[in-house]
């Protein structure tokens, strides 16, 4: 082992040796048996042997290391039970109107107090918690597929021929279209239309104009792999562009797609929120935390603070966890130890 | 640079001209001005004549086809003129009148607060990863990441409690609504600055959003810079890290800031529309809210206009001050 770029150890030449036939190939088969070509042996008591960990295995260590992750997991947990329990046990509804407590604080009967036309804030805002992790969710993996699809084609394609390269660049144009344009206008313009039909059309209005920047870092990356030896060699055995597509490119850009889902959940509930508050978004039938923001009142701030702190509290533990993620993949981050 | 910034203005002047159509079209096929003259909002039938004459005036006759009345408000665009506004305004106010009454407004909101913003972001950013692990680094990730986690009501729901707060206790606060004192003669010293006080709390909230992001990307690229060979190069022949940083960091560092101010400025909109309808301003925020509430086809399609000249001349100014900055591009 001279050569210092030659990182197999000796349990390949164990192996080169179990395969390798002394008669049929005399040249190998003399190198693997020379004693003097042979490591020397480790004595018995030096340090355990290292367990090798599998890819999957390292980034749980790092990630479940982190103090962040934890926090923002088990925010994140007591949330999900809130939104599920909360409408269950408590006795109002968000629409039931207490029109003589209007306008009072947090009570025994009205945990977080009633705005000024009688709704009860508590069972809006779990209500509402409901709405917005299901289109948080729903919208950020629709967009990552959205992403992850325009993105490997237009990167995948680049490269093939006049065709290739037009469609690429039509492609991008589009990317760049979609970001002239300020897209709560567009989405101001199509939400109405579509709440008419049903409150779940707004997790594929929100992905529709969120794809586009993560489209543009998947092309970039896929163009990088497509450059590859192995995709090249998959190539020229007639592999066919699909089956490339996701054996070869997509595990390798799998930790980026799942971080950007994870940061793009947040990212939908923020667009939800300001849109249901200009009055563009979730319409009367349900309730999102934007609509329960949007009876806020300078004068009483039982009225805003707990839907915004319950919204924060469900961005940042999402964040919370999506950098986690991150900084378990880094490399270069503090947390790359085993 | 000549030959590259006006190839690239040309580039964004077809994007923001195509964008606008695709605007024009969408509002024009999406919404139903006409509905105005029928129940429930009409409460007594009209002769069809003069409805026809109503929509026809107004360029939003369902009865043309879609393109011909694409054409007309091309037509009318080249001439400079944007239509009328139509829906439930029928007061046919000329939509370019609307815009020069609003826009003075709304661009003092979105330059300041773009402006102070991205200055303030690029510094703490800047000084974030120079003193890595330090305490501001610290406190100013901590509260960018808080920022970010924020939406832009409720953020601007903390500036205005906090203020009602202090008017509460000391009896003395900013304005909380309105940009101008309607009470005050216009022109005098009291109206000016009871416009100044009126601007503080709005441009904190578009320059904290806007520093937030800025910040970050900011500490992102300069740490790169740090570790870079020629940052070291520059130290070894003799410089001081902080001349080193000056003569050769912060320039490589801001090069790919240039591209996020363009995005920053469609920020500053959109953030600018929560900050109008909140704090009361008749700005283009306002106006674009309303106009999509009333069905107003050529307001919206104005106002879709006026976002994508606001990116284009500041995407033209990122190009300018990349090319400044970026010895390659000269």
């Amino acid at each position: 082992m001279t050569n210092p770029n030659d990182i197999r150890g000796t349990g390949d030449a164990a192996k080169l040796r179990e395969t390798t036939e002394p008669d049929a190939n005399p040249v190998l088969g003399s190198a693997v048996d020379d004693p003097q070509l042979r490591d020397a042996e480790l004595p018995e008591d030096s340090a355990p042997a290292r367990e090798s960990l599998g890819r999957g295995e390292l980034l749980r260590r790092r990630f479940l290391r982190s103090k962040s992750a934890w926090v923002g997991m088990i925010v994140f947990a007591l949330l999900v039970v809130m939104a599920i329990v909360g409408p269950m046990i408590y006795q109002y509804g968000p629409f039931e109107r207490d029109l003589r407590n209007a306008l009072t604080g947090p009570s025994a009967y009205h945990w977080f107090g009633v705005n000024e036309n009688g709704l009860d804030i508590f069972a809006r805002t779990m209500q509402g918690l409901r709405i917005s992790l299901v289109i948080g969710i729903g919208t950020a993996v629709l967009t990552s597929f959205l992403a992850l699809v325009v993105g490997i084609v237009a990167g995948y394609i680049s490269h093939k021929g006049k065709w290739g390269a037009f469609g690429d660049g039509a492609l991008v144009n589009l990317i760049n279209l979609f970001l002239v344009i300020p897209s709560i206008l567009l989405l101001m313009l199509f939400s109405p239309a579509l709440q008419r039909a049903s409150w779940l059309w707004m997790i594929p209005l929100l992905a529709g104009f969120a794809w586009m920047l993560t489209a543009r870092v998947l092309r970039a990356m896929t163009q990088q792999l497509v450059r590859t030896e192995y995709v090249e060699a998959a190539r020229f055995m007639g592999v066919n562009p699909i089956i490339t597509m996701t054996r070869h490119i997509i595990p390798n850009i799998a930790s980026w797609i799942i971080i950007d889902t994870t940061l793009g959940v947040s990212a939908a509930i923020l667009g939800e929120t300001g849109l249901s508050f200009i009055g563009f978004g979730i319409q009367y039938p349900q309730v999102s935390l934007g609509t329960v923001l949007q009876g806020y009142n300078i004068s009483a701030p039982y009225t805003w603070v707990p839907p915004a702190a319950v919204l924060a509290a469900l961005v940042i533990s999402v964040n919370l966890m999506g950098e986690a993620l991150r900084d378990a993949l880094d490399p270069t981050s503090g947390s790359s130890r085993l | 640079m000549i030959r590259f910034v006006s190839l690239r203005v040309l580039t964004y002047a077809i994007l923001a001209f195509v964008a606008t159509s695709f605007a024009y079209l969408l509002a024009a096929s999406l919404m139903h001005p006409e509905e105005v003259l029928y129940p429930p909002i009409a409460t007594e039938p009209l002769p069809p004549a003069t409805a026809q004459m109503y929509l026809d005036v107004r360029n939003v006759n369902p009865d043309t086809p879609l393109f011909e009345r694409y054409a007309t408000w091309l037509g009318g665009l080249v001439r400079g003129d944007l239509g009328v506004t139509t829906g439930t305004n029928k007061s046919m106010t000329p939509v370019i009148d609307e815009l020069g009454t609003r826009i003075p407004i709304s661009l003092r909101l979105v330059v300041l607060g773009t402006v102070i913003g991205t200055s303030l972001g690029i510094l703490l950013g800047m000084i974030a990863a120079v003193r890595r692990d330090s305490l501001g680094d610290r406190a100013s990730t901590l509260l960018a990441f808080f920022v970010l986690s924020l939406p832009t009501p409720v953020i601007i729901l903390i500036v205005q409690q906090i203020n009602q707060g202090v008017m509460d206790t000391t009896g003395w606060g900013l304005p909380a609504i309105n940009p101008i004192n309607p009470l005050l003669e216009p022109g005098s010293w009291e109206s000016f600055t009871y416009q100044v006080k009126a601007l503080i709390m709005p441009t904190i909230v578009l320059a904290l959003t806007a520093a937030a992001s800025y910040s970050r990307y900011m500490k992102v690229t300069t740490l790169d810079v740090l570790g870079s060979d020629y940052l070291r190069t520059a130290r070894a022949k003799g410089l001081t890290r902080g001349r080193a940083m000056n003569r050769h960091g912060l320039r490589m560092a801001l090069i790919p800031m240039g591209q996020y101010f363009a995005f920053a400025v469609g920020g500053a909109f959109s953030g600018s529309l929560f900050v109008e309808l909140m704090f009361n301003w008749q700005g283009i925020g306002r106006f674009a809210i309303s106009a999509i509430q009333m069905a107003d086809v050529n307001g919206t399609a104005g106002v879709v206009l006026y976002s994508a000249i606001l990116t284009l001349l500041s995407a033209t100014f990122a190009d300018f001050l990349q090319g400044a900055l970026d010895p390659r591009i000269r």
